[in-house]
């Protein structure tokens, strides 16, 4: 059986048919090719399918797509803005905080929810912001320093 | 060095934007029209015969459109050297975990409820567990006709210990004769898997000619493709592999997984098939790192010179050794570390179980040495009354030095490594609290070695093309290959391209892996883009109106133009001697190939914890890690290679353990294995020794392994140093930590030995 639902996703509306078992990830991966977001574990242990929902960072793995009807769904695609890269992402090309980039898309969704709310903040605050994405790759020093780059008056 | 024009430099990586933005395409990423998925049924059993499968549910089941079992698929054994692993369980299975049968069908859900339907009958067998028991005379046997698997260095019948190497210089009984005291300890060190985020995924379509095209995340598309061809029974013209971005590897990618059966499954439905791990398969039967136990005896004169040391390490293999590219581990040949010891004696066994195979993982088998031989140092250091650091100093090695196994090594130079961590460290310092601990552990890696090659194109317009079949499963290789052709060729690095090309596409490579990138596919660029450089030069030549037999000594290039040294402001750009040449590009092809090594990397790192004696909580506060490192490509790079092998290392040394009751993993998620999260991450200060002579270009060594292998141990140290306690068995939980103080009572100031044995004078 599947059913309708409307999602709007980096500001744009998609009219699904879908079932309503299916996970937000699994749709924004396989329905809308929004590849962006990343299976790691399909738990919600690894955060690399971070997206934003109505502005906080949620796993969309844990997220029936159903329940995400008419809510404000920001992925990784939505985060450069016109071709030009979020300051966030910025950093972290210039930092050199990408390696495998598998984990990047939720990293970079998780501390843009935390700018959002927190333009200053601290390492600890970081830490924390961070603390459900896993990276293997980086040991996340660089990740830190590329948010810690960041004017801060932004 | 300051005069270089690309190398030496933090340069953004070229695939940065690229996977900033989402839209790096990794193999689970791909869809193709009409896609089938795919997915494997695996053994609950750790050892059984199979008495039957009936597939008739499943193929009746609606949406699914293939199940294969190993009746259709070849009845050969693969493996990277040593081949013994089937591609679907055929009569037995030896491990819980073993893939039996795969289905394809319409979506996921469809697959794995088909799954459920494939009726197995097993009877159940005894299961060789334990290492030890498996080594016993008259022990059941995990493969029965061994002597008859191919890649084995010599044939070897009725055992479990399928390899077993020594390693030997000077006299060992002489050794032991001259020490004033001689200490014995046992090691031992968990199963840890890999780690990368990205589980193994593959996606095969089946033109109607027949040929083959494979999506993988295997770091070593040249593999996939030989290993197909082979078990399909067509020549490797046939098939295609096209390489994706790789979501991290560290050792796990470089063996095929679900390829062959994503190919059967495609072949019988006549649809593309995918397939992708999930993350609790990755933790069943993918290729973890290898357990083992490691006995460490040594011989030492009560000033503290070293004059014997034996080592002999078990590392239980699980079921299969098809996961390694080599029969053993190079790890065993680090049980005498980095010591100036006259009288070695060095043996490694690699044992079957009923297990899941391990395979390699950064850096195969030194993490665990590196584990057992420094914190063994630290005992006999404590032992002799001697401070770690000096006692290590005494025994360094030092240029001239043969390495511990007796080869000759150049350009030795721990002692500044150990300088530069102590320098920079809290090491000899006052502890802030009484609970503060500093440990000290030193590692040694060769830079890894093998066949690479590299086309370099400069194009009509001047622009430049690096055609290279090098894998970079996020180490920063690609980057790094630009970086080294835009200094041979002085052309800004924005006009460098290089994009992930198929095996048709590239030339071969050996792929990533051992720390052999920026040596050898770097060695290859480096040469086709010198050639390149040279007919530019010669073109040049007569449009300079300079003698062509001076023209390579007297032209120089600079941002993509030519001139003449004496003549600066007069210049030709690149295009101007494309065109010049006659010709649309100038391109050159290098194959460089290299199988030994006469130098190594060391390491010297210097951990600084927090220990709460109540919970045994360790907060690893700071990492002090100098790297010899001979010349840094990419310093920002390379200080991520070291920065993620860090916290990788303490992950192995604190948290990681894939546990396991009878042999069947009882943590298969990423809540109960734990990963080192932001919050565990420690700071880290990286110390890049540069002046060493490496074979890199540039004099560059590598950097990828070592960086996982000093930590354990420097950590173990630490907390030795802040609570008085010795664990010798990873990983350190808290609850080993708490129980051993226990043991040692309230004061906590006695060292105890919670390993097999305590550490004994005799």
């Amino acid at each position: 059986m599947k059913i309708p639902v409307t999602l709007k996703v980096n500001g744009e509306t998609y009219d699904l048919m879908i079932a309503p078992y299916r996970t937000l990830l699994d749709v924004l991966r396989e329905e809308m090719r929004l590849t962006g977001s990343k299976k790691g574990c399909d738990a919600g242990d690894c955060g690399a399918c971070t997206v934003l929902l109505d502005g906080k960072p949620v796993n969309a793995c844990l997220v029936l797509a159903a329940t995400a009807q008419d809510r404000e769904i920001l992925t990784i695609e939505g985060l450069a803005r016109n071709g030009k890269l979020h300051p966030l992402q910025e950093a972290f090309v210039k930092e050199g905080a990408v390696q495998c980039g598998f984990c990047t898309p939720g990293i970079l969704m998780s501390l843009k929810a935390l700018l959002d709310t927190n333009p200053a903040p601290t390492l600890e605050e970081i830490k924390i912001a961070m603390a459900g994405n896993l990276c293997r790759c980086t040991g996340y020093s660089k990740m830190f320093k590329a948010v810690e780059s960041l004017d801060r008056g932004m | 060095m300051s005069d270089y024009y690309a190398v030496g430099k933090s340069v953004s990586r070229v695939d940065a934007v690229t996977k900033v933005t989402g839209a790096a395409g990794y193999t689970a990423d791909v869809m193709l029209p009409g896609m089938l998925y795919g997915k494997a049924k695996r053994s609950p059993h750790s050892h059984a015969r199979i008495a039957r499968i009936d597939t008739r549910r499943a193929e009746a089941f609606p949406g699914v459109r293939a199940v294969i079992t190993a009746e259709d698929v070849p009845g050969i054994l693969i493996g990277l050297r040593v081949r013994d692993v089937p591609l679907l369980a055929r009569r037995e299975v030896r491990f819980a975990g073993e893939k039996v049968a795969a289905v394809a069908a319409v979506d996921e859900e469809t697959a794995l409820e088909a799954l459920d339907l494939i009726e197995m009958e097993y009877e159940e067998r005894p299961a060789l567990i334990d290492v030890t028991e498996a080594m016993k005379d008259g022990a059941l046997l995990v493969h029965e006709a061994l002597h008859t698997y191919s890649g084995l260095p010599k044939p070897v019948k009725e055992t479990n210990v399928f390899f077993h190497e020594t390693f030997s210089k000077g006299d060992i009984a002489l050794g032991f004769a001259q020490a004033d005291l001689v200490l014995e300890h046992a090691f031992t060190t968990q199963i840890v898997h890999q780690g990368y985020l990205e589980p193994h995924a593959a996606v095969v379509d089946i033109g109607p000619d027949g040929n083959v095209t494979v999506w993988s995340s295997d770091k070593v598309p040249f593999r996939v493709r030989s290993l197909m061809a082979e078990i399909i029974g067509i020549p490797i013209t046939r098939v295609r592999v096209i390489p994706s971005f790789v979501g991290g590897d560290f050792g796990g990618k470089g063996m095929i997984f679900d390829e062959p059966l994503c190919y059967y499954l495609a072949r019988k439905a006549g649809r593309p098939v995918k397939m992708v791990m999930s993350r609790q398969e990755e933790f069943l039967a993918a290729s973890p790192r290898h357990p083992s136990i490691i006995r460490l005896k040594a011989g030492v004169t009560k000033a503290g010179a070293i004059t014997a040391w034996e080592a002999s390490a078990l590392f239980d293999s699980g079921a299969y050794a098809a996961y390694k590219p080599q029969v053993g581990l190079g790890g065993t040949k680090k049980l005498a570390g980095t010591y100036r010891i006259p009288h070695v004696h060095i043996e490694g066994r690699y044992v079957y179980t009923h297990t899941a195979p391990c395979g390699h993982c950064r850096a195969p088998g030194d993490p665990q040495a590196s584990f057992a031989v420094e914190s063994f140092m630290d005992m006999i250091a404590a032992n002799l009354k001697l401070d770690p650091f000096r006692f290590r100093w005494m025994n360094a090695l030092e240029e001239g030095d043969l390495s511990p196994t007796g080869e000759p090594w150049k350009g030795i130079n721990i002692k500044e490594t150990m300088s530069a961590a102590v320098e920079k460290s809290g090491w000899g310092k006052a502890k802030p609290n009484k609970h503060y601990g500093i440990g000290i552990a030193c590692a040694e890696r060769p830079t890894g070695t093998g066949e690479s090659s590299a086309v370099v194109i400069v194009n009509g317009d001047g622009s430049v093309n690096i055609i290279s079949g090098a894998s970079d499963p996020g180490t920063g290789a690609r980057t790094v290959l630009c970086q080294i052709v835009s200094e041979a060729l002085r052309v800004p690095m924005e006009r460098i391209t290089i994009n992930l090309v198929d095996t048709d596409s590239a030339p071969y490579d050996q792929g990533a892996g051992g720390g052999r990138t920026t040596f050898v596919a770097g060695q290859s660029a480096y040469r086709a883009a010198m050639e390149v450089r040279k007919e530019l030069v010669a073109s040049a030549a007569k449009l300079l109106k300079c003698a062509p037999e001076q023209a390579q000594e007297l032209i120089d290039v600079r941002d993509g133009f030519l001139f003449l040294k004496s003549e600066p402001a007069k210049r030709v750009s690149y295009a101007q001697a494309v065109k010049g040449a006659g010709k649309s590009q100038i391109m050159a092809e290098e194959t460089f190939s290299c199988n030994q090594m006469e130098d190594t990397c060391f390491a010297t790192h210097i951990a600084e914890v927090q220990v709460d004696p109540e919970r045994g909580y360790v907060e690893v506060k700071r990492i002090t890690a100098a790297h010899d490192i001979g010349f840094a490509i990419n310093p920002a790079a390379a200080e991520g290679q070291i920065e993620g092998g860090i916290v990788q290392g303490i992950g192995f040394g604190l948290l990681e353990e894939i546990q396991r009751v009878d042999g069947k993993v009882t943590n298969p998620t990423l809540t109960d294995y734990k990963l080192c999260t932001p919050r565990e991450a420690p700071e880290i200060i990286t110390l890049l020794i540069e002046g060493a002579p490496g074979a890199g270009p540039f004099q560059a060594k590598s950097i990828g392994e070592l960086p996982t292998c000093p930590i354990a141990p420097a950590v173990a140290n630490a907390i030795f140093d802040a609570v008085g306690v010795r664990i010798t068995d990873l990983p350190i939980s808290g609850e080993k930590i708490v129980n051993a103080l226990k043991e040692s009572g309230p004061s906590g100031g006695k060292a105890v030995a919670a390993g097999k044995e305590r550490a004994d004078a005799v």
